[in-house]
């Protein structure tokens, strides 16, 4: 038992996928993920999402495709910052918006002990994937349905001229809640997995009660995390249907839990 | 060195075994299915083939639900609510489905995958015992022929509006799909008029094949009660009532003597000429699912409305169907009981199609049609009523089989319409999938206007 003792692990690891001969086929997953040549696996593919129209409300989704001259007359495809929108949904072509596939993970932790001490922390962190958020067709809707809301659903389209990327709260009226690119969320984080703090009873004073080793420690899980992740908790998966091109996908998917545990090893 | 000797033996050894091992490894057969060539090879085979394309007919994506209640909420405007969570299906009732809806995907899906097991059965026929042949063609046809009535009502225009010969149906598929996807899978939409010659064909076939009776399989009058439908469809009147004649005449059904006897039951009653049957064992009833009440096995997401109740007189026993459940909401109890048979075919229904054909012919097969409307009545202790319009039968239709799965098409028929949508609105005709246009290119430029 040295005075201090620090110890540092690293890891770092990245996978890069990409479909390059799948026939021309396309394999479509059960929520808006598909396995489609020149992407990654699952890689999300529906309309994007281009916000709300501030004369009236309505959610817009870029066009991305030539419209028709019909289209632009009748003003149903008109331009947002250079770009052609629609309110129609089903005018609008879907893209890839999104990939579940993270450009790197990894974890770091420290190992300190001085005395009769010791401290471990460890860290893991995810870089470059996002999650789609299915369940917020319901809880991020703009109040489409009876389901309780999001609070920044307040920042809703009110009156002409509101600048929101929320749109006007019409109930059943799906305005914006289709599958679309508004329910991506970054799904990168860094979080504190474990943090261990224990204390080592000095050997004279255990072996006087016949024990060899005595050791009380504290242990927090998931204690801290840092992410711009919109929903409850970025790691997540909705397992119930998982599969190598369902990835990525929150349905109301509980948070992981914050666990602190409090407890003794005793050796004889 | 001896030590070394003897690791380095094991690892050849192992190495070797590992290779030898790898080729019966990779080259195990599927456990979970077999071959066509397996699967179609005896008399006995094509028929389980052909007990498994009913298996796929009656899953809730097809007859067990979806092909009865999606009609119905698209054709319900304030007679129904639907308060369930799901998405695909609330859009359909605001009438607001897009391409992209999910039960619009997985009910064409089905019914192409249904069909696909029925070609199979008919390009095997000639292993099937001579004694079975008929039936198990007249059954497969039947099938076929059935779905591609609802696929062409549901995905496309209604029959008469514009050209029938020159508006899009569906993709007609007539062979099996084997041995994989290839080009010739892509198969582009075939003219609604195309569409209706084939399956008119089949139900044709399957009612001249089928023997007249066949335990819970279709028989000759299943076929005939399903043409009546189809010329009912197309204004086809003398057809439409000289097959619902036929089935009448038949003499095996008879109206139950209360009318929430030919509801709920385990086993076919004397008034289904074809049911969808479901046991506590196998097979599901999703009406039961949708329509019920939580405490009667389902989740209670339709709820019935007053401006459907005032459609019924005061007096009408068919009142009785209606309870309120502990949300306060009012169902149907139609459909109370999970196990029970789901309805397709009920005799009141061929009783309604004679009278109304009769009506507007001028005819009297089989019985006048005021005799025939007031035996209706009559079963609900509704009094009779002098026969002056035909308005008189489709109201009482209307009633009779409400949430059956015949509204839309009725209404489709007679030119009516859904609140304030006409019977040719684009809204009331589904998409076709947008899996199907992602996935087949010969649909491009073939989607239904306005999605």
């Amino acid at each position: 038992m040295g005075e201090f003792n620090w110890s540092t692990t690293f890891n770092w690891s990245t996978n890069v996928n990409k479909l390059t001969d799948l026939d021309g086929q396309i394999i479509e997953g059960s929520w808006i993920n598909r396995a489609q040549e020149g992407y990654g696996i699952g890689v999300f593919f529906e309309r994007e999402y281009a916000g709300v129209n501030p004369d009236n409300g309505d959610a817009i989704y870029y066009l991305n495709r030539e419209a028709t001259s019909d289209e632009l007359n009748s003003g149903a495809v008109f331009d947002k910052n250079g770009r052609l929108v629609t309110a129609n949904y089903g005018a609008a072509e879907r893209v890839v918006i999104g990939d579940p596939n993270p450009d790197w993970i990894g974890g770091f932790g420290n190992n300190f002990s001085w005395r009769g001490f010791d401290l471990n922390v460890f860290f893991q962190f995810v870089y470059g994937n996002d999650v789609y958020m299915s369940s917020g067709r319901f809880t991020t809707a703009n109040g489409d349905w009876f389901d309780n809301q999001t609070k920044d659903q307040m920042k809703r389209w009110r009156q002409p001229g509101d600048i929101t990327d929320v749109p006007e709260a019409r109930f059943l009226l799906g305005n914006g809640a289709g599958n679309s690119s508004r329910y991506i969320s970054d799904g990168s984080y860094l979080r504190l997995k474990t943090l261990t703090f224990g204390y080592n009873l000095p050997g004279d004073m255990v072996s006087r009660v016949s024990m060899r080793s005595a050791r009380i420690f504290i242990q927090g899980t998931n204690l801290l995390t840092f992410t711009n992740y919109e929903g409850y908790d970025p790691e997540v998966n909705a397992d119930f249907t998982a599969s190598n091109i369902n990835q990525g996908i929150e349905f109301y998917s509980a948070p992981q839990p914050r666990t602190i545990t409090v407890g003794f090893t005793l050796g004889f | 060195m001896k030590n070394f000797k003897m690791i380095l033996l094991t690892a050849v050894l192992g190495i070797a075994l590992f290779v030898n091992g790898c080729d019966s490894f990779l080259d195990a057969e599927p456990q979970q299915s077999i071959s066509e060539d397996v699967a179609l090879s005896t008399s006995q085979n094509v028929k389980t083939a052909l007990v498994g394309a009913y298996a796929l007919m009656a899953g809730g994506t097809q007859f067990g639900g979806q092909w009865f209640y999606l009609p119905e909420l698209l054709a319900n405007d304030d007679e129904v609510t639907w308060s369930g969570t799901f998405f695909p299906q609330r859009d359909i009732w605001l009438k607001q489905q897009q391409a992209n809806n999910g039960v619009v995907a997985n009910t064409w899906t089905n019914a192409y995958n249904t069909i696909n097991r029925v070609n199979n059965v008919l390009s095997a026929l000639d292993v099937v015992d001579e004694a079975d042949r008929e039936r198990v063609e007249g059954e497969a046809k039947f099938i076929r022929g059935t779905l591609y009535y609802y696929l062409v009502n549901m995905y496309a225009k209604t029959w008469g509006d514009g050209d029938n010969s020159s508006n899009l149906g569906v993709p007609l598929v007539t062979t099996p799909t084997q041995g994989g996807i290839g080009e010739e899978a892509n198969v582009s939409r075939a003219t609604v008029q195309q569409v209706y010659t084939q399956l008119i064909q089949d139900l044709t076939d399957a009612k001249n094949l089928l023997p007249e009776t066949n335990g819970v399989y279709a028989n000759t009058y299943a076929a005939s009660a399903i043409l009546s439908r189809v010329h009912l469809s197309r204004l086809e009147y003398a057809q439409a009532r000289d097959e619902a004649h036929r089935v009448i005449a038949s003499g095996r059904y008879s109206m139950t003597s209360d009318y929430m006897d030919a509801f709920n039951n385990d086993s076919n009653s004397s008034e289904d000429v074809f049911a969808i049957q479901v046991t506590a064992q196998d097979g599901v009833n999703d009406m039961n699912l949708f329509f019920a009440s939580t405490a009667n096995g389902g989740r209670g997401d339709v709820d019935i409305e007053a401006p459907h109740i005032a459609l019924y007189e005061e007096d009408d026993e068919r009142l009785n169907q209606f309870y309120e459940d502990a949300t306060g909401a009012t169902r149907t109890g139609k459909f109370d009981a999970p196990e029970a048979n789901v309805l397709f075919v009920r005799l009141a229904e061929l009783h309604l199609t004679r009278a109304e054909a009769n009506f507007r012919l001028g005819t009297t097969v089989g019985l006048p049609p005021e005799t025939e409307l007031n035996a209706v009545r009559d079963r609900v202790s509704l009094d009779p009523v002098t026969l002056t319009s035909v308005d008189q039968i489709l109201a009482e239709r209307r009633v009779e089989i409400a949430f059956e799965g015949g509204r839309l098409f009725d209404i489709k028929r007679t030119r009516g319409g859904v609140g304030s949508f006409p019977w040719n609105a684009n809204i009331l005709v589904f998409p076709i999938p947008e899996r199907e246009m992602d996935a087949n290119p010969a649909l491009d430029g073939q989607q239904n206007p306005g999605y």
